[in-house]
């Protein structure tokens, strides 16, 4: 199972790597052994938090706490339709969740399943992911789900965190929720997108202490009309918790 | 020279990604609007999704799109290898159902490829090579489709090069209504039942 990297000083090449063993995504991945940390520069959500554009390999200068608290995922996608022909409706639900997690969010009558993964490389599993020494987690709780359900765009979606573990209702204030684009950056028509970070405060989110099997959820409405932008799960991302 | 691929989930978020899906919307809103499409089933009344951000609309075709590669078709014509039409649709019983439709202009800004035989003839080799007999299009009720069609079959079916769809065949069907439902499970931000009707085509292949 990955995990998130340590938020500690003495963070090293080997744990960086062993998180983040596919440097930019859409590009080969490389050994651990040969991965240098600006290799990530792309990557990282820490370096100046919400507006960390990073527009060139050489503007910036990697350190290793940049990587702290964060770990990689790589979002899967189930999709529901309200029909076969042309007025069908689509949702989907987007991210990586573990069968529990889903089971939660299970949105059809088809068998529930695992979504995506919980690290970098469609690697890493999907039976979570530790949150032991992150934010004020407690030791033994674990991120079994963290994704969206919704329709895109027109209709409002919803954005889930979701632990076990006896996580509690306020051991965490922020999640910092990073885009990894392939080579790090979009190109829409004459507009550059570079990789960015969104924060969302944990206030903003509604929490249910027990749903199934032991599970919390943390949940926030956004898109539609709500003028509340959510994650994107079109690409892999890296995720901090404060 | 024109290229159609089954696209798949990494087509449909490169193509996002490039700005190619708000490119082909972009080309297709005004067939939309003057149509009655009312992007069924989302909660939201026509004077919202008027106003709605150009980018959420998008948005909800990227969604639309990602369904129909993992669970139906899309196709994607590539002309000169830029794309200028994604179909979506599904096949049953080898029937080719077409529901709907992103098109745009070539690299050169105009949309005369929609005249041009071999154009339609790549894109029923695709349908065909994927089993299907007969063809069904299914149209917004007062959509210009609905005039794009008879003048299709108009221009197309004298012409001997066209020889993959028999134009010659076009027929309309009539008014279908669609019962549609989310299975009794609680989407956000859409009606659990409803129903649209749309006009229906009918075309058989050479």
């Amino acid at each position: 199972m990955s995990g998130f990297i340590d938020n500690t000083s003495n963070i090293d090449a080997a744990e960086i790597a062993a998180e983040y063993r596919t440097p930019e995504q859409g590009v080969s991945a490389k050994s651990n052994s040969n991965v240098a940390w600006n290799d990530y520069k792309r990557m990282t959500p820490r370096a100046n938090q919400s507006s960390n554009i990073i527009t060139t390999a050489s503007s910036q200068t990697m350190q290793a706490q940049d990587f702290g608290g964060t770990a990689g995922f790589t979002p899967g996608t189930r999709t529901f339709s309200t029909g076969s022909t042309k007025g069908a409706t689509n949702t989907t639900v987007s991210g990586a969740f573990t069968l529990a997690a889903y089971d939660h969010i299970n949105i059809s009558s088809q068998a529930s399943a695992a979504v995506g993964h919980f690290g970098l490389g469609a690697q890493g599993g999907q039976t979570g992911i530790s949150l032991t020494n992150v934010a004020s987690f407690p030791s033994g709780c674990t991120l079994t789900g963290y994704g969206t359900s919704g329709s895109g765009g027109l209709a409002t979606s919803l954005f889930y965190i979701i632990t076990s573990g006896a996580s509690g209702a306020t051991n965490w204030t922020k999640v910092h929720h990073r885009i990894l684009q392939p080579n790090g950056v979009s190109q829409f028509g004459n507009t550059t997108i570079y990789n960015y970070t969104l924060t969302f405060n944990r206030s903003d989110f509604t929490y249910n202490g027990n749903i199934n099997n032991n599970q919390e959820k943390w949940q926030l409405s956004f898109g539609g009309f709500s003028g509340v932008t959510g994650p994107t799960m079109i690409y892999p991302f890296a995720v901090e918790f404060e | 020279m024109y290229v159609d691929k089954v696209l798949t989930e990494d087509d449909i978020k490169e193509l996002y990604t490039n700005g190619d899906i708000k490119r082909l919307y972009l080309g297709s809103v005004g067939f939309f609007n003057k149509g009655t499409y009312g992007y069924p089933a989302v909660s939201l009344t026509p004077e919202q999704i008027a106003n709605a951000p150009e980018d959420a609309v998008v948005e909800y075709w990227y969604n639309k799109l990602i369904h129909y590669v993992q669970t139906q078709y899309a196709f994607g014509m590539y002309k000169d290898d830029y794309i200028v039409n994604i179909a979506m649709g599904f096949i049953e019983n080898n029937e080719w159902h077409l529901c709907n439709t992103l098109i745009a202009p070539d690299k050169d800004g105009t949309r005369a490829f929609m005249r041009d035989p071999e154009y339609h003839n790549v894109r029923g080799r695709t349908e065909k090579e994927l089993g299907a007999t007969i063809s069904y299009t299914y149209v917004d009720v007062g959509s210009p489709i609905n005039d794009t069609l008879p003048a299709y079959k108009n221009h197309f079916g004298p012409i001997e090069e066209c020889n993959v769809k028999n134009y010659n065949t076009l027929e309309h069907i009539g008014q279908v209504t669609q019962n549609y439902s989310t299975g009794g499970q609680e989407w956000d931000g859409v009606k659990s039942e409803y129903s649209e009707t749309y006009e229906k085509y009918k075309m058989e292949y050479y």
